[in-house]
C-alpha cells in the first residue's frame, strides 16, 4: 500500500475534485455578476418579451411583417439558416464527392483543373468568397427587367413525346446488348442503335416535317434580383397520380427484394436496380397518361376584362387565351401538376409567382458550398487513396469486375476513413452560416441581433441562438454517428 | 468454344506457355527473355534473391502486371489487351500474397463467398456450402463469423488460401505467402499448401522456404536480374555434386 498522497488513483480524484470546484465558483460569480448588472437596468433575462411587436422588416421574410411578434422574427431567421444549411449540405455533398474523385482522375486536364480549383478555394477566407460571390451578383448581373432567362425565350422543341420515344428505343437497346458478352458486339449494337434512331428522327425531319413545335417558357430568370425560378403546383389531380407513384414505389421495391431474392438462391445475375428504377417511371408514367385522359368540361365561365362580365366559353379557347384564372386551372386541367413560370407584379419589381432567392441568399450559400466543398473533395480524395493496393490486387485476382470492385471492396472502406472528417465538415458549414451577416442575409444570427438591439434582451437571445445551433448540430452529429458506426472494423 | 464460357484447359498440354517475356518498369529491365512452360499438377517454386523479378513474373501470369513483350498463354487463352481474355484467366487463376489482402470489412465467410457469388454466379447457399468444406480443410470451421482482424497471421492466410480456392481456380499462384508470418505460423500454412499440391493442383510458388521447396517443388527455377539462370528437380538442385551456375552457387552457398 503506496503513502495515501502518493497513490495514483486518490492523486487522480482529487484533481478532479479541485477542478469541479474551480468551474462551479467561476460560474456561480459570472451569473452573480451578470444578474446584478442586469437587474440594475430592469432587464432581467426572461422569455416573455418574445410575445411583443417586432416592429422591424426583414428581408427574405416569406408572410412576416413588422407587426408580428418577436418570435416570429426569430423563427424566420431559424427557417432561412436551415435554408442555407440544408440545401447547403447536399449540394456541397454532391460537387465534393465529383471534384474528389475528378482529383483522382487519369485525364490530366480533369485532374489539374479540380487540383486548382481545391487549392484556390480552401487557401483564401470564406468570407472573402462570400463578398465575392455577392458582388459578382451585384455588379456582373443585368437588372430585373433584362434577366437572363433560361430556357431563352423562343426555343422550339420537336413534341416531348418523340424523344421519350428515342430515348426508350435507345435504352431498350443499351440495355439487351449489356447482355452479349463480347466487347465488340455490344459496343457495336450499342453505337448502330444510337445511330439508327438518330437518323429516324432526322429523317422524320426532313420527310415528315418537324410535327407541332413546342415553345418553350422560360423556367429561370437570373437578374441583380436574384434568381427566380419556375413553381409546380399539385392539382385537383394530384392526389390520383400520387397514388399511381406510391404503387410504383411499392412495386419497384417488391421488384427489387424479389430480383435480390432470386439472385441469391440461384446465383443468376440480375439488374435489379434497372427493373426497379424501370417499374417506377412506368407507374409514374402511366399515372400521368391516365390522368390525361379525363374529359374538361366543354363550357366554362371565365371573367371577360374588356366587357366586364363573365361569359361562358370553351376550355381549350379559354386556356389558349389564357383567361382561366388560377383556380380554375388547377380545378380543370388533365395535369396533376401545374408549370408556373417567375412573374413579376404589375409594378414590374417584386416576384408574383415562382420560388425566389436573393443575391444575399445566393451568395452565401454558394460561399459556403463551394468553399467546402473544396475540403470535402481533398477528404474523399483521401479516402479512397487509404484503400491499400493490395485490396485491389485481391479483388483484380478474384475476378471481380470494376463495377463490383468499387462498389463492394473501394467503396466500404473509403467509407470509413470518409465519414468522421466529413461529419466535421458539415458541422463546420452549419455554423459558418453565421457569417450570412456580412451580406445581410436575414438567418438566425443577425436576425436575433436585431431582437437584442431593440429589447436589450442579450442574455435570452444568444442563450437562443447557442441552443438552435447545438440543435443543427446535434442531428447532423447524429446522423454522422449512425452512418459512421455502420462502417466500423471488427478487429480484436 | 463457346465465348465467354471457356475455361483454363487441363491435359497434357502446357497450362502455361511463356515465350521471350520481356518487361520494364520504366527504364529497369526487371523481366528479361522469359520462356518456360508450366505442365498441369506441376509444382514449380521460383526462388532468388530480392528484386530479381519472381514475384514480378507470376504477377504477369494474372496481369496484375502488364508484360510489354512476348507471349504469355495461359490454358490456351492468350494474355492480351483484350479484357474479356484477361477475366477468363483470372476467374481459373487463383492467387496467394505476403500481405494476405483479405477484405477487412466482410466476415470470412464473406471473403471468401464474395467471389464465386459475383463472377461464378453462384446460390449463396452453394457458395456457403463449399466455403465451409474449405475452411474445415484448412481447419478453422469455427472463425467462419469471425472479421479478418481478429484472427492470427497464419490463420488470415489460410483464409486467403480458402478464398482463392473458392474459386476452383486451375491454377495456384503464391507471391511469398509466408514471408509475412511468425515462424511458428508458417508450418500451418506450408502444410496447407503441402496437402494442396497432393490434390494434384498446378502451383507457381514464389518463396524463400527452402525446405518446402525441396520437399514439395517438381521442379525449382532460380531467378537472377529479371533471367531465369537455372532449372530444374529440387534433388539436383540442391545437390554439392552437380556443377552450378556461379550466379546459383553463390546463392546456394548463402542460404544453405
Amino acid at each position: 500500500m503506496p503513502a495515501i498522497f502518493r497513490d495514483a488513483r486518490i492523486i487522480r480524484g482529487i484533481a478532479q475534485l479541485i477542478f469541479v470546484v474551480i468551474v462551479v465558483i467561476v460560474l456561480n460569480d459570472l451569473q452573480t455578476r451578470i444578474n446584478t448588472a442586469l437587474e440594475s437596468t430592469n432587464q432581467s433575462p426572461n422569455f416573455e418579451f418574445l410575445q411583443n411587436r417586432a416592429g422591424f422588416d426583414l428581408a427574405d421574410s416569406g408572410s412576416y411583417s413588422s407587426n408580428d411578434r418577436y418570435i416570429d422574427a426569430f423563427q424566420v431567421g431559424f427557417i432561412n439558416t436551415l435554408r442555407v444549411v440544408l440545401l447547403g449540405l447536399a449540394s456541397t455533398t454532391v460537387i465534393g464527392i465529383m471534384v474528389g474523385i475528378f482529383l483522382l482522375s487519369r485525364n490530366f486536364l480533369l485532374r489539374t483543373i479540380s487540383r486548382v480549383y481545391v487549392e484556390v478555394l480552401r487557401n483564401t477566407p470564406v468570407l472573402l468568397q462570400i463578398f465575392a460571390w455577392f458582388y459578382i451578383a451585384l455588379f456582373s448581373l443585368p437588372p430585373q427587367q433584362e434577366s437572363i432567362a433560361f430556357p431563352q425565350e423562343g426555343i422550339r422543341s420537336l413534341p416531348l413525346l418523340q424523344y421519350g420515344l428515342s430515348l426508350l428505343v435507345i435504352l431498350l437497346i443499351w440495355q439487351y446488348s449489356g447482355s452479349l458478352r463480347r466487347p465488340a458486339w455490344r459496343n457495336g449494337l450499342r453505337q448502330v442503335g444510337i445511330a439508327v434512331v438518330l437518323l429516324v428522327n432526322l429523317l422524320g425531319i426532313v420527310i415528315v416535317g418537324a410535327g407541332t413545335p413546342i415553345e418553350f417558357r422560360p423556367g429561370i430568370y437570373i437578374s441583380i434580383k436574384g434568381v427566380a425560378i419556375f413553381e409546380l403546383i399539385p392539382t385537383s389531380l394530384f392526389g390520383i397520380w400520387m397514388v399511381f407513384v406510391v404503387i410504383g414505389a411499392v412495386v419497384s421495391f417488391a421488384m427489387s427484394r424479389y430480383f435480390a431474392f432470386i439472385t441469391e438462391s440461384s446465383g443468376q445475375p440480375i439488374p435489379r436496380t434497372r427493373y426497379a428504377l424501370a417499374a417506377f417511371v412506368g407507374f409514374t408514367l402511366l399515372g400521368w397518361l391516365i390522368i390525361g385522359m379525363r374529359p374538361t368540361p366543354s363550357q366554362i365561365a371565365v371573367y371577360d376584362d374588356d366587357r366586364d362580365e363573365f361569359i361562358e366559353m370553351e376550355y381549350e379557347e379559354a386556356f389558349e387565351s389564357a383567361l382561366l384564372t388560377i383556380e380554375q386551372e388547377l380545378e380543370y386541367t388533365r395535369q396533376p401538376l401545374i408549370f408556373r413560370p417567375p412573374t413579376l407584379d404589375r409594378r414590374g419589381r417584386n416576384i408574383e409567382t415562382g420560388i425566389e432567392f436573393s443575391p444575399s441568399y445566393l451568395a452565401i450559400f454558394l460561399g459556403l458550398v463551394i468553399y467546402t466543398s473544396a475540403f470535402i473533395a481533398e477528404i474523399v480524395r483521401a479516402g479512397i487513396q487509404a484503400v491499400p493496393k493490395g485490396q485491389l490486387e485481391a479483388s483484380r485476382a478474384l475476378g471481380l469486375s470494376q463495377g463490383d470492385m468499387l462498389r463492394l471492396i473501394i467503396l466500404p472502406q473509403a467509407l470509413r476513413v470518409i465519414i468522421p472528417p466529413l461529419g466535421n465538415q458539415f458541422l463546420n458549414l452549419s455554423k459558418n452560416s453565421s457569417l450570412a451577416i456580412a451580406v445581410a442575409y436575414t438567418d438566425i444570427y443577425q436576425v436575433t441581433f436585431t431582437i437584442i438591439n431593440q429589447s436589450g434582451q442579450s442574455v435570452t437571445g444568444i442563450v437562443m441562438v447557442m441552443l438552435s445551433y447545438l440543435l443543427i448540430s446535434l442531428c447532423i452529429s447524429l446522423v454522422m454517428n449512425v452512418v459512421n458506426q455502420r462502417y466500423q472494423l471488427v478487429t480484436r | 468454344m463457346e465465348d465467354g464460357k471457356r475455361q483454363v484447359m487441363a491435359g497434357d498440354e502446357p497450362i502455361i506457355i511463356c515465350r521471350d517475356m520481356n518487361k520494364w518498369f520504366g527504364e529497369f529491365h526487371v523481366l528479361r527473355n522469359i520462356s518456360i512452360e508450366v505442365m498441369p499438377q506441376e509444382v514449380l517454386v521460383i526462388i532468388g534473391p530480392s528484386g530479381s523479378g519472381k514475384s514480378t513474373f507470376i504477377r504477369c501470369i494474372n496481369r496484375l502486371e502488364e508484360h510489354q513483350d512476348g507471349q504469355i498463354i495461359v490454358g490456351g487463352i492468350e494474355l492480351s489487351h483484350d479484357v474479356q481474355n484477361i477475366a477468363d484467366i483470372r476467374r481459373d487463376t487463383g492467387m496467394v500474397f505476403q500481405q494476405f489482402n483479405l477484405f477487412p470489412h466482410l466476415t470470412v465467410m464473406d471473403n471468401i463467398t464474395l467471389a464465386p457469388m459475383k463472377v461464378r454466379h453462384w446460390a449463396r447457399d452453394k457458395a456457403e456450402q463449399r466455403a465451409m468444406e474449405l475452411l474445415e480443410r484448412i481447419e478453422i470451421p469455427e472463425q467462419a463469423f469471425k472479421y479478418p482482424g481478429q484472427l492470427s497471421g497464419g490463420q488470415q492466410q489460410r483464409v486467403a488460401i480458402a478464398r482463392a480456392l473458392a474459386m476452383e481456380p486451375k491454377i495456384m499462384l503464391f507471391d511469398e505467402p509466408t514471408s509475412a508470418l511468425d515462424p511458428e505460423m508458417i508450418k500451418e500454412v506450408l502444410d496447407v499448401m503441402k496437402e494442396l499440391a497432393r490434390t494434384g493442383m498446378t502451383m507457381l510458388v514464389v518463396t524463400h522456404e527452402m525446405g518446402f521447396a525441396r520437399e514439395v517443388a517438381d521442379r525449382i527455377i532460380f531467378m537472377d536480374m529479371g533471367r531465369i539462370v537455372e532449372q530444374g528437380p529440387p534433388e539436383n538442385f540442391f545437390s554439392p555434386d552437380i556443377e552450378h551456375h556461379p550466379r546459383t552457387q553463390e546463392f546456394l552457398d548463402q542460404i544453405l
